[in-house]
């Protein structure tokens, strides 16, 4: 049993049965949800401005707690890993225990994504401190980019095509079983 | 003036000005006032206008530039958000990462080094695909330069902005909305998930799983980045 939502072949039992904590119901609304999640993520749910202006302050205060407790744990293991990466994995590890809710986090965790624009506007500034930079090798730096990110589009799109052709494959082998082990 | 009123200043100017264009944007969409790109340029007329030092202008404003730490960990919230989109399509989410990443350091790396750039150059653009938070830990972790990697960073996201569109049209296997989503995410991060989101949900999403994915893989590959290429 398949179906195709959205242009995605989709093996619908063995999907429902693969998932926890959700109903069978549920898992058939995931592809709608999952599609929409990018959008409803970025705009807060609904609070009263002031209740939510506090929500974000504390919420973004557990973040940065949460960088800082990972980055005294990296200092004091000596750990390779930085403390970016640690607090990402910790939290994903986290949520995807059920130990962390979403909601504890949300608030904060969308307004630091959505003006992350202003936290790195400022290192754009530096370019003042390489005047060379810009004026002497500023046209080999942009060659670099375009065509790199050409090339990383192209093999980029090869691979997950072959890729999602597998998958498809994989899922229509599985599909009618309704099985995923 | 002294330098702490002049920090202060500075801060005032980075963030209102910010905050301006954001609102300015909100009500025309015209790309070049894109807050990506008008705040920074605009910010740096009035720096170099006003004859700022940069040891001035980054004493306090270099707070903002600190919560690029936190916001990584934030990024596992949208991950987690997606989740039924990664169990399903995992395998090709990714090969999606794995392909953009090696594609854009390699290259990155060798065309850098076959234009004659200097080895600081070429550390800050190895990691230049991936989103701007992961991008500054990473150079950070090569022995490169942060602030560079984050320039190089916005400068590859504009570019996939500008291209991505004609690129997909001139290939001639992207046909899946899943290789759409993973293109721009894999080349071109934020801009790129912007992009993709226009073009439809699905590309949206699996732009932005491959973007966060892509991030943490390069923060953990810099040690093995740095042993393979400098």
């Amino acid at each position: 049993m398949a179906a195709y939502t959205g242009g995605i072949l989709i093996p619908r039992a063995g999907h429902a049965a693969s998932m926890p904590r959700s109903s069978a119901a549920k898992a058939s609304k995931t592809a709608t949800a999952a599609a929409s999640a990018v959008s409803t993520a970025t705009t807060p749910a609904d609070l009263p401005p002031l209740r939510r202006l506090g929500a974000v302050l504390a919420q973004v205060g557990l973040l940065c707690g949460l960088w800082l407790a990972a980055e005294s744990l990296r200092r004091h293991f000596a750990l390779p890993v930085p403390a970016g990466l640690l607090g990402f994995l910790a939290l994903a590890a986290g949520l995807f225990s059920g130990l962390v809710r979403v909601h504890w986090l949300r608030h904060g965790a969308n307004w630091l994504l959505g003006e992350m624009v202003l936290f790195f506007v400022p290192a754009m500034l530096v370019v003042t401190q390489y005047p060379d930079l810009v004026r002497h090798d500023g046209w080999r730096i942009a060659l670099v980019i375009g065509l790199s990110t050409v090339l990383v589009m192209a093999a980029t799109a090869l691979a997950v095509d072959r890729v999602h052709r597998l998958e498809l494959w994989l899922a229509r082998r599985r599909g009618p079983r309704g099985s995923r082990a | 003036m002294s330098d702490a009123l002049l920090a202060a200043l500075s801060f005032a100017a980075t963030v209102g000005l910010y905050y301006a264009n954001k609102h300015l944007y909100a009500r025309r969409r015209h790309p070049l006032l894109m807050p990506l790109l008008a705040t920074p340029v605009l910010l740096l007329l009035l720096v170099l206008g006003a004859g700022i030092p940069y040891r001035d202008y980054i004493a306090d404003t270099r707070w903002l530039i600190w919560l690029l730490g936190p916001a990584t960990i934030a990024f596992a919230l949208p991950m987690y958000d997606h989740r039924a989109m990664l169990r399903r399509h995992g395998l090709s989410i990714a090969a999606g990462v794995v392909v953009a990443s090696a594609t854009s350091i390699v290259s990155s790396v060798w065309l850098a080094r076959a234009l004659g750039l200097s080895p600081l150059l070429q550390k800050g653009l190895a990691v230049r695909s991936v989103t701007t938070p992961f991008a500054v830990e990473a150079a950070r972790s090569l022995g490169g330069p942060p602030d560079l990697a984050a320039l190089f960073v916005l400068m590859t996201g504009v570019t996939g902005m500008l291209v991505g569109e004609a690129v997909l049209a001139w290939l001639p296997m992207v046909r899946s909305r899943l290789a759409q989503g993973a293109v721009f995410g894999g080349a071109a991060h934020g801009g790129g998930t912007a992009k993709a989101r226009q073009l439809g949900e699905v590309q949206g999403v699996v732009a932005a799983l491959v973007m966060m994915i892509a991030g943490a893989a390069n923060v953990a590959a810099a040690p093995l980045i740095r042993r393979l290429f400098f």
